[in-house]
């Protein structure tokens, strides 16, 4: 039999009394915290959880910080877009209702005066600015991305592709280069569009083009040197087509449009000869050339040599430049001079777009005609990158939306792992409270009653 | 046989019941008297003599007052103490590191603001507000890294000086045991009983292996030998002393024991249990290793967060220096984490971009500072910054929820123990008041036997007039 006495009694008591109310103090804290977790020690493993849910639950918020940064930019940028297809569709009706003899001289006034403004337009559209930052420059945000220059509209911006983090792994780009967009650099097939609304504007006024090449191609400093070319370079001497584009180092084809506004295609070749010296033919297919032999390449210009400063551009004075002779393609009727200003070299990329206008007569509807052929181009090349924008808006909604409905599933998780259910919590809290008023009210009922009680 | 004899029973029956009454009331008084056994006195009937061929009973004997006792129970509650103790202490030093990683508002949330406003800085890489942020949060960042390792250092000092509270206390508790140790000697060596001087001492000895976890082992003499490991702590009325003048490498104290005849020597690998055991494991093993890890965490953030900046360009096209000013010891590190002065002053210093070109919108480098946050560092054990420090907030959580549940456990094994030993030594008062009833009833009757003897002399007298 176990001997019970009034200590262990007062102890027993008082062991019980301290459990029931660290239980009831701790039920309290879970009731009125609403938290199940409130120190690391009460559910290590759910405290990690809840603290790594927390973090998650903070960039995910970032995300969307970051997402909500970028609609801006790319709904400008779609509108911005939207404006110029609608500024080129202005000008193609024009260079369509001009193109005919029987418009007067003064109604093509007229005309060259509306594609004036859309240039104008098109001009302050392509130096969009979103918070009071150039979208289409680059990473050079603080300049005017374009500017009219002597030669034609030059991009003043870098090739900076600006993008924002819209998920842990994800990046999402936020801007358009300017050079690809609005100059077709990089582009196949690509159009100078500020520059065709010019010469568009230059044939309405019945000022004819000047015959102007413009070539941008970038010339690889890391390509091998090499002897040049082997085959001999007479004009009008035919070549195999393979063997002769296996001779050079780069290639850029050319539309280049003659004085009844035919357009041509002709292929310039580069040779690398030394590590700034290149060598340069032009040269044509077979269908350019009366009787030309089918899968032969015909050259149209005798070979020149180009030199460049160590800036990248070109020492005009070492170069041997030469004409494209267009006498010898089949409606040819002028030739073209190659000269220093048409050749820029630029880019990150080997490809290479150019065109050049020869009208001959102020109101040769066919020079006019000559433009709807690059205005075509330029519609073509915005709606590309409409549609890559497009499709850039739309990744940025599924990322919002991803983003929302993983925010919900990590604050559904951190709850439960964290929350308290009050349900739970209250009714855990009341059976508490009256384990320790029985606590209490059984320990002054034991202690009280003593022999002592019932002698007299 | 004789009235003389009755008379002599009586007497001694008086004395005895008197002696059971006083032995009571003893137990009575020391009901509520911390580690009192209770007292028993020893009565045996007096051997008979014979009478006309019979043996007659010559009444009580008192053959000493006992002290009940069980003592496997006793040296079983020593061990108890030495492990609640130390339980104790470690629990609440945990107790105390855990509050410093909070279950919200922690170090990881000022990490994730932090590198939430370099995502900003992403977004519009020239805007000074932005930068300004940056720095703003780093800063944050730094004085809550900053303060929990000065928190850590706090916890190590006071723990520091609760062990040489702990060590004296150790030091008065000693010399207490050594004189009771000749006290018991002692008396016990002129065949008196010692009860209360031993009822003393063993509270003194659950103290004693509660600071310290010292073995206890009885001498035939009735003093006990305390030892720890090797050392002698007491032996019979001598007795060594722990110092905490020394301190070790760290500028904490360390424990030397000083033997009776004088010799010292460091005895601080010996103090592995009790609460002083428990307090040089918290302050050099965990806190420390909690202080380690924060530091490590530290100082590969600061490294790697420069190492990527300076890779980068600030808004001037220059290249980009320390972000933070570079800690050269990892001890320590986590209170050094402060935001380089010159960029502090100029947040146009921040390197957010990736090249030399002084462009606003380059926020390359930005992007690429943001993916310091989820590389995994070899530093860190192959993991990122933020799993890191999860998974020294794990450990902290589980090695004080461990600690809490062992507290707990022992505590319920020694309150078993101790209500197994008041079962046994505790005194029940409706026990001893019943006996009382019974002392005093035998009082009253060895009375009515002196009156009865008293009477047969009168009868005797009577019958001789």
């Amino acid at each position: 039999m176990l001997r019970v006495t009034s200590q262990s009694i007062a102890n027993q008591a008082i062991e019980n009394i301290q459990l029931a109310s660290e239980r009831l103090a701790k039920a309290q804290e879970v009731a009125t915290t609403g938290r199940r977790i409130n120190q690391i020690s009460d559910d290590p493993i759910g405290s990690v959880r809840v603290l790594r849910l927390r973090g998650f639950g903070s960039s995910l918020e970032q995300f969307k910080r970051n997402i909500d940064h970028a609609q801006p930019f790319l709904e400008q940028t779609d509108s911005t877009l939207s404006n110029v297809t609608d500024g080129i569709n202005r000008a193609k009706e024009l260079a369509l209702s001009m193109a005919n003899d029987t418009v007067t001289a003064s109604d093509r006034q007229a005309a060259a005066a509306e594609v004036h403004q859309i240039y104008l337009n098109l001009l302050s559209q392509a130096n969009t600015k979103v918070e009071n930052q150039y979208i289409f420059g680059g990473f050079a945000t603080d300049a005017q991305p374009f500017a009219a220059g002597a030669n034609g509209v030059d991009y003043l911006g870098d090739n900076g592709r600006i993008s924002v983090a819209s998920g842990s792994t994800s990046l999402l780009q936020t801007n358009l280069l300017g050079n690809q967009v609005f100059q077709g650099v990089g582009v196949t097939n690509g159009v100078g569009i500020l520059d065709t609304l010019r010469d568009l504007e230059t044939v309405l006024q019945g000022q004819a083009a000047q015959p102007s090449l413009s070539l941008k191609v970038n010339l690889d400093s890391g390509t091998a040197s090499g002897a040049g070319f082997s085959f001999p370079d007479a004009v009008g001497t035919e070549a195999p087509a393979a063997a002769f584009r296996g001779e050079a180092d780069f290639s850029a084809d050319v539309t280049v449009f003659d004085s009844v506004g035919q357009a041509h295609t002709v292929t310039f070749l580069f040779a690398k000869t030394g590590a700034s010296f290149y060598k340069y033919r032009v040269v044509a297919n077979s269908n350019e050339i009366s009787g030309g032999t089918s899968g032969d390449l015909y050259q149209v210009a005798t070979e020149g040599t180009l030199q460049f400063n160590p800036d990248g551009s070109l020492n005009t004075g070492s170069s041997t430049l030469t004409n494209i002779n267009l006498a010898n393609l089949s409606n040819g009727a002028a030739n073209i001079a190659v000269s220093a200003v048409d050749l820029s070299f630029s880019g990150s990329t080997q490809t290479a777009a150019a065109s050049a206008v020869i009208a001959s007569a102020q109101t040769n509807a066919n020079g006019i005609q000559a433009q709807l052929g690059r205005l075509d181009a330029a519609l073509d090349q915005i709606s590309t990158f409409r549609s890559d924008i497009g499709a850039r808006l739309n990744s940025a909604d599924t990322a919002r939306t991803a983003v929302d409905t993983l925010q919900t599933q990590t604050e559904a998780e951190q709850s439960s792992v964290e929350d308290s259910d009050i349900l739970t919590a209250y009714s855990e809290f009341a059976r508490l409270q009256q384990a320790f008023q029985a606590a209490v009210a059984s320990a002054a009922r034991m202690i009280q009653p003593s022999l002592l009680d019932f002698l007299q | 046989m004789s009235i003389t004899s009755t008379l002599s029973i009586a007497a001694q029956a008086l004395k005895a019941q008197q002696l059971a009454i006083q032995t009571t009331g003893h137990n009575l008084a020391n009901v509520a008297t911390p580690g009192f056994s209770r007292q028993r006195a020893d009565l045996v009937s007096a051997m008979p003599s014979v009478e006309q061929g019979f043996p007659v009973g010559l009444g009580v004997d008192v053959r000493g007052v006992q002290r009940i006792v069980d003592r496997f129970l006793e040296s079983e509650l020593l061990t108890l103490h030495a492990s609640v103790d130390g339980s104790q202490a470690d629990s609440d030093a945990l107790a105390r590191v855990q509050e410093i990683f909070p279950t919200s508002g922690g170090i990881d949330a000022k990490l994730s603001a932090f590198f939430n406003a370099l995502s900003d800085l992403s977004n519009n890489p020239s805007g000074l507000p932005e930068r300004s942020s940056v720095i703003g949060t780093a800063n944050d960042l730094g004085q809550s890294l900053s303060q929990a390792r000065q928190t850590l250092t706090s916890i190590q000092q006071n723990l520091d000086g609760e062990l040489q509270d702990a060590a004296s206390r150790v030091n008065v508790l000693l010399g207490q045991i050594a004189d009771l140790n000749q006290q018991i000697a002692v008396t016990e060596g002129r065949g008196e009983s010692a009860n209360d001087y031993r009822d003393q001492r063993q509270t003194l000895l659950q103290e004693l292996t509660g600071l310290t976890g010292a073995t206890v082992r009885e001498e035939p003499n009735g003093a006990v030998n305390v030892s720890l490991g090797g050392l002698l702590l007491v032996t019979d009325n001598r007795f060594g002393l722990l110092h905490t003048t020394s301190v070790n490498a760290a500028g904490f104290r360390t424990i030397t024991y000083q033997a009776p005849s004088g010799l010292t020597f460091d005895a601080t690998s010996f103090l592995t249990d009790g609460k002083i055991g428990a307090l040089l494991n918290a302050r050099d093993s965990q806190v420390q290793d909690a202080a380690d890890r924060l530091d490590q965490f530290a100082k590969t953030f600061v490294d790697e967060f420069n190492l990527q900046h300076a890779a980068g360009f600030d808004l001037t096209g220059t290249a980009g220096g320390a972000f933070f000013t570079p800690i050269a010891a990892t001890a320590g590190a986590a209170s050094q984490v402060q935001v380089a002065a010159n960029l502090a002053a100029d947040p146009k210093l921040i390197a957010a971009a990736a090249a030399a070109d002084g462009v606003p919108g380059d926020n390359r480098n930005a992007l690429a500072l943001s993916d310091v946050q989820s590389t995994p560092y070899p530093a860190l054990g192959g993991l990122n910054l933020q799993e890191s420090y999860l998974s020294l907030v794990g450990d902290i959580g589980s090695q004080s929820q461990v600690a809490q549940a062992q507290l707990d456990s022992q505590k319920s094994l020694l309150s078993q123990a101790q209500a197994r030993r008041e079962s046994v030594s505790g005194v029940n008062m409706d026990e001893e008041m019943t006996n009382l009833i019974q002392f005093q009833r035998g009082f009253e009757s060895a009375s009515l036997l002196v009156r009865t003897a008293d009477e047969m002399y009168r009868t005797l007298l009577n019958m001789v007039q």
